[in-house]
């Protein structure tokens, strides 16, 4: 099988870029074919992208607090580009204010996200469940099959 | 009034190195006479577009107006030609996201000097298919999915381009992993498979396609106009007109060997 692609960027008015590009190294060394959008991207940029690449997952950052209104309705997003069953992660400052990140978390899964992380996420961690969840989804995937 | 330069004598028309340029317009058959070593304009001369009956007739008109101007006909080194004639290159153009290879496929399209008639994204509908061959373009361009990306849709777009009744040549320019099989699915056609007009995400690689464009244009629609009736009059026609403005436009800003350009040019277009 070809090597698994995958998006990243910044979603929003956010231009916080480090955390996403270290990230975004780390997936290429890992063996992935990373399209890095960058910072300021729009969702429908990341969904357009991922149309394009034929992308397995998309990974979204958002650092400035207002992940939660830029993130709604990404799954929706997807679901009308015909890509219903891509996996998607969204990580960093999702929320600004004093809230526990089980309720941070839930509310994410909640908006459609497969994975959510809080801040100070190692890469070693995401790209370890990243594999995980695609093993899983192999098993049980009959696009896999082509 | 066209300045038109008096001939000393005919030896010196017979001795200095003249291009004749042509442009077999759909209203008037145009002609410069051009001395390429003073690099001076020598003289003028028009005709009427007679690409529906027989082009040599516009073209001897435009000739024997060139030689009122001129006194007598240099020999011409060159003989070059463009055409905008019957219509221009009526193109379609396929891609996937509009705003990314459907985009690409445009621009590879209007960089190469067709006439756009019809642009098209995603999966091509029945409706959408009826609607290209209702258009009867001269050439299509199919896009679609990055090298390696998405196979789907323009596999999709070949099954049911492959199924029409569209006739004419199909540049192919998408994903590469899905040539092939696009090719299976199009056996029968005349293809030109080049290099994808989007090879990764956001990277625009139009020249391949651009000038795939052209060899079509120069194989297939000059003969299918009835331009090359008048080879023995030219060497070559070389673009369509619209592409040979443009280029006059990138000479005039980058300049050329020997001389340098005027800087950013900007190319306007009037509607007469």
């Amino acid at each position: 099988m070809s090597r698994r692609t995958l998006v990243t960027g910044v979603i929003g008015s956010d231009t916080h870029i480090v955390g996403n590009r270290i990230l975004s190294m780390a997936l290429e060394k890992a063996g992935y074919k990373v399209v890095a959008l960058g910072a300021l991207t729009p969702a429908a940029e990341f969904v357009k992208a991922a149309v394009e690449t034929n992308a397995d997952a998309i990974l979204v950052s958002s650092l400035y607090g207002q992940g939660e209104l830029d993130c709604r309705g990404f799954r929706d997003l997807c679901v009308e580009a015909g890509l219903e069953r891509i996996l998607i992660y969204v990580g960093g400052n999702l929320v600004v204010g004093k809230q526990t990140w089980g309720d941070v978390e839930k509310r994410f899964v909640a908006m459609g996200f497969d994975r959510a992380f809080p801040p100070g996420t190692r890469t070693d961690d995401v790209i370890r469940i990243l594999a995980q969840d695609f093993a899983s989804r192999g098993r049980d995937d009959p696009m896999e099959q082509q | 009034m066209v300045a038109t330069i008096q001939w000393s004598s005919n030896e010196r028309a017979a001795t200095m190195k003249a291009a004749l340029l042509i442009d077999f317009g759909s209203t008037y058959t145009k002609l410069r006479a051009v001395d390429v070593e003073r690099a001076t304009i020598l003289g003028s001369g028009q005709g009427p577009s007679t690409v529906a009956s027989d082009i040599t007739i516009g073209m001897r008109a435009a000739l024997a107006d060139l030689e009122r101007h001129l006194g007598v006909l240099p020999r011409f080194a060159y003989r070059l030609a463009c055409s905008s004639a019957a219509g221009g290159l009526r193109m379609v153009t396929v891609g996937l996201v509009r705003e990314l290879t459907a985009e690409a496929a445009r621009q590879a399209a209007l960089g190469a000097g067709a006439r756009l008639v019809g642009t098209f994204a995603y999966r091509l509908t029945a409706s959408d298919v009826s609607r290209i061959e209702q258009l009867a373009p001269d050439i299509l361009l199919l896009a679609g999915g990055t090298d390696g990306g998405n196979s789907e849709v323009i596999l999709h777009n070949a099954d049911a381009l492959g199924r029409s009744r569209l006739a004419c040549p199909i540049v192919l320019a998408g994903n590469r992993s899905a040539m092939d099989q696009c090719r299976e699915r199009l056996a029968g056609r005349a293809l030109i498979v080049t290099e994808n007009v989007m090879p990764e995400f956001n990277v625009l690689n139009i020249e391949p396609a651009r000038s795939a464009i052209r060899e079509v244009f120069i194989d297939r629609i000059v003969h299918a106009k009835g331009i090359d009736r008048a080879r023995a009059m030219f060497d070559q026609v070389l673009m369509p007109t619209p592409a040979a403005v443009m280029e006059g436009a990138r000479l005039l800003a980058d300049g050329c060997a020997g001389a340098a350009g005027l800087g950013t040019a900007r190319q306007l277009k009037t509607r007469r």
